[in-house]
């Protein structure tokens, strides 16, 4: 593989003799889009940090574009490696305009080339007429958008985003995360984005990697990490779930919703497992029920409901299977509305079996 | 000589000189200051080199020498018969018998005030190197900056409104001295005011020098304030770990002695000379501190309960009932720090003069007693003037401490049912102790160092530390200077140290 810009070989660093990442191998290929992924305390921006020549590693080594920049012996400060990034803060230096800010990388170019490099990243991201303005007098979104292309205004051929949309809210969010990924795929250039949001993560990254105290947990495309979780930890970072134990019998899985098909042939007659099962692997079928009942269907009473958009979440209460002389038990559901929605009401349930993952319990 | 004719021969004669003198001396101190100010504080901000940690605080203590004792020392120490000399002409052969050094100059005021008066911009630029450009640091390297490039391009320019801050303090303290300039015999307009006070008795002439000598302070109020007015662009309060780049061996040890140079000569030459003359010299010919010590002590505790208790009363003023006249009369005290000690003299002496006169003529009239002078005769004048001129800085700290204790806690104590007083016993107190304490140790310690007014306010045969410095050092008598000289300077490093502790408590991440 010639092809990838970044390599990361056995990457390991700590502060102050406390180990804050261990052994982490990686590859980014030109174009890519990588989200570095994991709650706080993970590593993740320690990582992006070594990168970024802002950070030493104490093993392994870091090669840029086939030349090793960093190892336990060698390092190439940031300022002579061919990176850009945007801040969480953004970073804008509030004594220079807005000009001056995106030209402050570049130069090195002629007056009149780096008048031209501005002028073609600033149209990029929408920020044309904004030269002669000071960042205080500037809006968060158009901040972001300013250090965005400062980062990308020397075409580095990685550009690091640190939470690039951490500061911003939520509506604001969205229309900006598009915008992002448009213009990094314009410049087809290699981007190694650090969130903490799973949501962001996965509109982001073309791969995501999944940290969880210093190490990587899972690599693997959106559909990978959400669909296929290797550990209950990435189950349960990808979205709210019910945990339910049952045990494995006869190639299905016995738990107080019923029987559910599991199909792993790694487990063995008569194992504990728990399955999580996320909030949005429920729909309503009605009161009523419907004509030709399919995949797993159960009955419920609503507890209550509460509308948040196109969905509700709703809790139900259902009498469990298994063990009969038990306490009914609370789900929590995210589905879409239906007419049905009524406190008190019994409605059958369907199960999306894509949204089960099952794995065994550990014993602490 | 009537009162016009003074102020006709200072215009025709001396005021040129003055004007000259003062700006000259401002244009030295202020570049020189600047330079020591700002290359150490970066220096210690972003390098890491052999005896860092001392270092970095060493450099504050020359704040503890003021500016006469200072300018006493190095007289003695560079003068025809001091060490220095002998020490040249020893080599050189007894025949050499020309003065090589002359320190009694505008040269030598502009570097012995920037010696000692440098960490004002130490102080105020490490800060903002910590607080601000530190964050910005990173930004530039991985835009492919390199350290130099950084600090012309992006740490200068954002530490410029406190560098401007801390040039205006010390600005303010080298328009304020007297001691020194007066000890050099360089015209400025402190001693001019106070020789048109003393030698030539024209309390007219004393009070229009003072109003010049005013214009200078507010150039300097509104310079200030005018930094300070785009101080908040903007606030990061991301961790920042400063990275300080590691220099080792010879080149480490170099860069220490270089960037020690401040200290050594701002503190330790000084104090070193100092004890020497007090234990080794003036062994027999000793000043009988008690009394002096006393006396100062005496007036400085005084002043400083006043002005923490004072400033405390008006924060809380300001605080609970809130409006636009008592926020100005706040911004009107905290001028008083800029105002040298000479004029708060002049001008408090002249009403409490005439409100002496009319309370003696009320006691003849009435009584048939003659009155002492209640007033301007007494300890009375002096404290107060002390109170113009040091209220602001007990203020400053009161205020800090207050600001800490943010709405919300006022607000959460109220809820919670208490009463006023109890939310200031409870809450309030406890919460701002320390900075209440250390606002009445600065006031403490500035009442020990001061001068100029002291000099012209004291009671008759009344001696401070300060003043019989000043006298013995008029007199030539320096080894006998040295006990109280070095009393004021012990003195004056507990606030320095506070001041020490507060920048280093003020980095993020520590």
């Amino acid at each position: 593989m010639s092809q990838s810009i970044l390599e990361l070989k056995q990457v390991s660093h700590s502060y102050n003799r406390v180990s804050s990442i261990q052994g982490i191998n990686l590859e980014v290929q030109k174009g890519e889009i990588i989200c570095l992924l994991g709650p706080s305390g993970s590593g993740k921006s320690t990582l992006l940090r070594i990168i970024a020549g802002l950070e030493q590693v104490s093993h392994g080594c870091v090669v840029c574009s086939g030349s090793k920049v960093a190892d336990e012996k060698n390092f190439v400060p940031a300022n002579k490696r061919d990176i850009g990034m945007l801040f969480q803060d953004f970073g804008l230096f509030p004594h220079m305009t807005v000009f001056d800010n995106v030209a402050y990388g570049i130069s090195f170019m002629s007056n009149k080339d780096q008048k031209k490099r501005v002028t073609e990243v600033l149209s990029q991201v929408g920020m044309e007429g904004f030269c002669s303005r000071f960042p205080h007098t500037l809006s968060g979104g158009q901040q972001q958008r300013i250090a965005l292309a400062r980062a990308a205004a020397p075409e580095p051929e990685i550009l690091l985003l640190d939470e690039p949309f951490s500061g911003l809210d939520s509506r604001l969010r969205y229309q900006l995360r598009r915008d992002t990924l448009d213009f990094l795929r314009s410049n087809n250039v290699a981007s190694i984005i650090v969130t903490h949001d799973p949501e962001e993560a996965m509109y982001m990254a073309d791969r995501i990697v999944l940290l969880k105290e210093g190490q990587v947990i899972q690599v693997g495309s959106p559909e990978d990490l959400y669909f296929s979780p290797k550990t209950s930890f990435v189950a349960s970072f990808f979205g709210e779930v019910n945990i339910m134990q049952g045990i494995y019998h006869n190639g299905k899985f016995a738990c107080d919703l019923g029987s559910l098909p599991c199909n792993k042939i790694t487990y063995k007659e008569g194992d504990r497992l728990m399955a999580f099962v996320r909030y949005e692997a429920f729909e309503f079928l009605g009161s009523r029920g419907i004509a030709a009942p399919e995949g797993v269907i159960f009955e419920a009473t609503i507890k209550d409901s509460h509308l948040i958009g196109a969905q509700r979440i709703s809790r139900l209460v259902v009498n469990p299977k298994i063990n009969p002389s038990c306490p009914p038990m609370d789900i929590v559901v995210k589905h879409y509305a239906t007419k049905s929605n009524q406190v008190g009401e019994r409605i059958l349930c369907r199960l999306d079996l894509r949204h089960v993952h099952y794995f065994e319990i550990q014993e602490n | 000589m009537d009162s016009k004719g003074v102020f006709q021969h200072l215009l025709n004669n001396l005021f040129f000189e003055y004007v000259c003198n003062t700006l000259l001396l401002f244009l030295g101190v202020g570049t020189l200051s600047g330079i020591m100010g700002i290359s150490t504080a970066w220096f210690v901000t972003m390098y890491s080199f052999p005896l860092k940690k001392i270092l970095e605080w060493a450099l504050v203590l020359p704040l503890a020498i003021p500016t006469y004792l200072a300018a006493y020392v190095y007289t003695d120490l560079l003068s025809y018969s001091g060490p220095v000399q002998s020490l040249v002409r020893s080599f050189l052969g007894n025949n050499y018998s020309e003065n090589l050094i002359d320190i009694k100059n505008i040269g030598g005021a502009v570097l012995l005030f920037s010696l000692v008066l440098y960490p004002y911009v130490y102080i105020s630029c490490r800060a903002a190197f910590i607080e601000q450009s530190i964050c910005f640091i990173e930004v530039a390297k991985t835009l492919g900056k390199t350290r130099i490039q950084v600090f012309i391009q992006i740490a200068l320019p954002l530490a410029r409104p406190a560098m401007i801050a801390g040039l205006s303090l010390v600005l303010m303290e080298t328009i304020a001295d007297f001691g020194g300039v007066d000890y050099f015999a360089i015209d400025t307009f402190t001693t001019g005011i106070y020789r048109a006070w003393f030698a030539m008795d024209s309390q007219v002439g004393a009070s229009q020098l003072a109003a010049c000598l005013l214009l200078f302070v507010f150039i300097l109020i509104y310079i200030e304030r005018w930094s300070r007015r785009r101080k908040s662009y903007q606030n990061t309060n991301r961790y920042c770990c400063i990275d300080p780049k590691v220099i080792t061996g010879m080149k480490g040890w170099f860069y220490l002695f270089i960037f020690s140079i401040p200290f050594v000569g701002g503190f330790l030459i000084p104090v070193v000379r100092l004890l020497y003359l007090n234990f080794i010299i003036s062994e027999g010919s000793r000043v009988v501190l008690s009394p002096l010590a006393w006396n100062s002590f005496l007036l400085a505790i005084t002043t400083a309960l006043f002005a923490g208790l004072i400033s405390l009363l008006v924060c809380y003023g300001c605080r609970m009932f809130p409006s636009v006249i008592k926020r100005q009369a706040i911004r009107f005290i905290l001028m008083g720090y800029a105002l040298p000690g000479t004029v708060i003299a002049i001008g408090v002496l002249i009403p409490f003069n005439w409100l002496d006169h009319r309370v003696g003529l009320s006691l003849q009239k009435w009584f048939q007693t003659d009155s002492a002078l209640i007033f301007s005769g007494s300890l009375f004048i002096l404290i107060f003037a002390y109170l113009v001129r040091f209220l602001s800085v007990s203020m400053g700290s009161v205020e800090a401490g207050l600001g800490k204790v943010g709405n919300s806690i006022d607000s959460a104590a109220k809820s919670l049912g208490s009463s006023s007083m109890k939310l200031i016993r409870k809450i309030h107190l406890p919460m701002i102790k320390a900075s209440f304490l250390s606002a009445m140790l600065m006031v403490f310690v500035d009442v020990m160092k001061e001068l100029p007014a002291t000099l012209i306010l004291r009671p008759f045969n009344y001696d401070t530390l300060a003043v019989r410095v000043y006298h013995l050092a008029s007199d030539e008598r320096l080894a006998d200077a040295a006990a109280p000289s070095l009393l004021i300077v012990v003195v004056g490093i507990f606030p320095v140290i506070i001041i020490s502790r507060i920048i280093s408590r003020a980095r993020p991440g520590s």
